[in-house]
């Protein structure tokens, strides 16, 4: 499903020398794994996410998913790609302050060119899926940070997408809350959902299938 | 929920912003509207005051004296009736063209006055691409004569209309002045200056017969543009020999104090109005700007977000796109309708300005929603080239 290859990632700060955040990384990730990337701060975890995911693109190396390489895209396709294939959900939910939690969800696929009554369905289905039946108009702002973060990942799962990355998804919740954001993903990659997770979280990181660990942009093996 | 949707729930979260940034285009429009109403109706009692005034330009013989012509007296030198009607063809920048032939008059010839063959109005600029004039001034019909005012005053019940005159020996009609617009005619032409106020006006052909002159003129007066011709400061000089040159063996001569009081009066209005609506308009620009940029930086993460999920960066600047255009049409109808009304509403007969009536001006609200597209599109620009590119990677990184 994933397959990078060699990938490196440099930045070059306003102030020092160069950084490079990644360095040469090779990884595979199956169709229907359920991958954690971990690693200390500043290991490359988000750099790595956000590289599948085709917001960064690579100094080096090449990133295919699910048969598309898209290093090698226009930022015009890899949005196509990206509203086609990828949901992502962050570790600060990134809601839409002015759209209730189904609007909110709606613009994923309003983003793939699907604005009907259909696609607000769809939308409505997936929050009752995630436990939010009673939440559908309510704007982020009246939610709690689990809420908040449940809409966020119906967002991502909106577009039914190949692959879902998730950037600390747990980060900002509490214990309990953040176990239910877990039994979420976990219980979405039983039903064949591909996920990526990057984690600072050992206790995270237990509940996928396969851990990575980063440090200091590279593969710990 | 669609793109538009989607940009109207943004603008409803943040009102005050778009108020303030639809207000500003507003006020500018207003102030186009406003200004150009009433210069419009300036403009337009102007032009009757200045038309009154006479015309501008004489184009005599050369050797003539033009300015005994201009002081009534008796010609010798006389050129082709035809050369009013190759003036009106040319493309000088000069409008009314009529030809003159006159002579004063004795008392045994019926005066004292001065008898002045008058042509018809001919031609103005553009005639020969179909755009012409309405005729100012009026026509005397052969047979007939219309009076100056002094002349009127000086002959009392024998020169109202539909008295008989005898003039060098001829028999005439006294003729009323039709009255501007279709309104009510009038005994004799308004007082307008000591020598025009004691002519007699008759048909061309009439005093061409009476002086033995048949085909002649002395005379041809014109309205000359008074625009700077090619930013050319000495643009009445241009237009003289631009004249000289399409009739050759003529010579033109401008009356300065009138097309100067028309160039001065004229630019003096339009350099009001331009330093009003460039100042609104600068304003505007800058407000509409400002509040953009802030729109921007304040949804940056909302951006990174967007192009997450799959928006391009075009479909971005679309949703900002979307938000000026609501900005430049609400801007443009609430100016025009705000400057309009405000125009309407003055009066300037209270400043001591008589004849001066503003009215609904169309044509200011296309003006002012071309202004309004302009104002946002140039305001635009750099936020939303900034929110195009937005780097997600950068925005949506927890640090």
């Amino acid at each position: 499903m994933i397959s990078i290859k060699g990938l490196s990632r440099k930045f070059q700060p306003s102030r020092g020398g160069e950084v490079a955040a990644l360095a040469g990384i090779d990884l595979e990730v199956k169709s229907g794994e359920f991958a954690a990337l971990t690693g200390p701060s500043g290991s490359g975890k988000t750099t790595l996410l956000f590289s599948i995911g085709g917001l960064l693109t690579p100094t080096a190396g090449s990133v295919t998913v699910a048969g598309i390489e898209v290093s090698g895209l226009s930022a015009p396709a890899r949005a196509r790609w990206r509203a086609k294939n990828l949901g992502f959900v962050f570790q600060t939910f990134h809601l839409v302050p002015y759209l209730s939690a189904v609007e909110n969800v709606c613009l994923a696929p309003l983003a793939r060119g699907r604005a009907g009554a259909d696609a607000r369905k769809a939308a409505e289905e997936i929050l009752k899926r995630l436990g939010l039946a009673d939440r559908l108009d309510h704007l982020p702002g009246e939610l709690s940070a689990g809420e908040q973060q449940r809409v966020s990942l119906a967002r991502a799962l909106a577009n039914e997408p190949a692959v879902l990355l998730a950037d600390e998804p747990t980060g900002n919740l509490d214990g309990p809350r953040a176990a239910e954001i877990m039994d979420l993903l976990v219980e979405e990659n039983k039903r064949g959902q591909t996920i990526v997770l990057a984690t600072h979280s050992d206790q995270v990181a237990a509940r996928a299938g396969v851990r990575i660990r980063l440090d200091r942009g590279k593969l710990m093996l | 929920m669609n793109t538009f949707g989607l940009v109207l729930r943004e603008i409803g979260r943040r009102k005050a912003g778009f108020t303030l940034a639809c207000g500003a285009v507003a006020l500018a429009a207003a102030g186009v509207v406003f200004t150009q109403t009433l210069s419009t109706a300036f403009n337009d009692a102007l032009r009757r005051i200045t038309m009154q005034m006479g015309r501008n330009i004489a184009v005599v013989p050369t050797g003539a004296d033009a300015a005994a012509l201009a002081s009534g007296e008796s010609g010798s030198l006389t050129m082709d009736v035809a050369q009013v009607e190759k003036l009106a063809a040319s493309n000088v920048p000069a409008e009314h063209y009529m030809g003159k032939l006159q002579v004063r008059l004795t008392a045994e010839q019926g005066g004292p006055g001065i008898l002045t063959g008058i042509t018809a109005d001919v031609g103005s600029v553009g005639r020969a691409k179909g755009s012409p004039k309405s005729p100012m001034g009026f026509e005397v019909k052969p047979g007939e004569c219309v009076l100056g005012a002094a002349a009127a005053e000086r002959l009392g019940e024998k020169g109202k209309p539909g008295a008989r005159l005898t003039l060098m020996g001829r028999e005439f009609c006294v003729a009323a002045v039709p009255g501007k617009g279709g309104g009510k005619p009038r005994d004799c032409v308004p007082p307008v200056g000591p020598v025009d106020d004691l002519r007699i006006f008759v048909n061309i052909a009439d005093a061409q017969a009476l002086l033995g002159a048949p085909g002649k003129i002395h005379t041809i007066d014109a309205l000359g543009c008074v625009c700077p011709i090619g930013g050319s400061a000495n643009y009445l000089k241009d237009i003289e020999k631009q004249i000289e040159k399409t009739l050759p063996g003529t010579r033109a001569v401008t009356y300065v104090s009138i097309a100067s009081a028309r160039l001065t009066a004229r630019q003096g209005a339009e350099l009001t109005q331009q330093l009003t609506v460039g100042a609104l308009g600068l304003l505007a620009l800058l407000v509409v700007a400002f509040y953009l940029l802030a729109d921007v930086r304040e949804r940056r993460a909302e951006l990174g977000m967007f192009l997450a999920v799959g928006f391009s960066p075009g479909r971005l600047a679309a949703l900002f796109l979307m938000k000026l255009l609501l900005v430049a049409v609400i801007g443009a109808a609430l100016g025009f309708a705000v400057g309009t009304v405000g125009a309407l509403e003055i009066d300037p007969s209270r400043m001591g300005l008589v004849g001066i009536r503003p009215a609904v001006d169309w044509m200011t609200a296309v003006w002012a929603a071309a202004g309004a597209l302009g104002i946002s599109a140039l305001a635009g620009l750099l936020p939303i080239i900034s929110a195009a590119m937005t780097d997600p990677a950068d925005v949506l990184r927890v640090r």
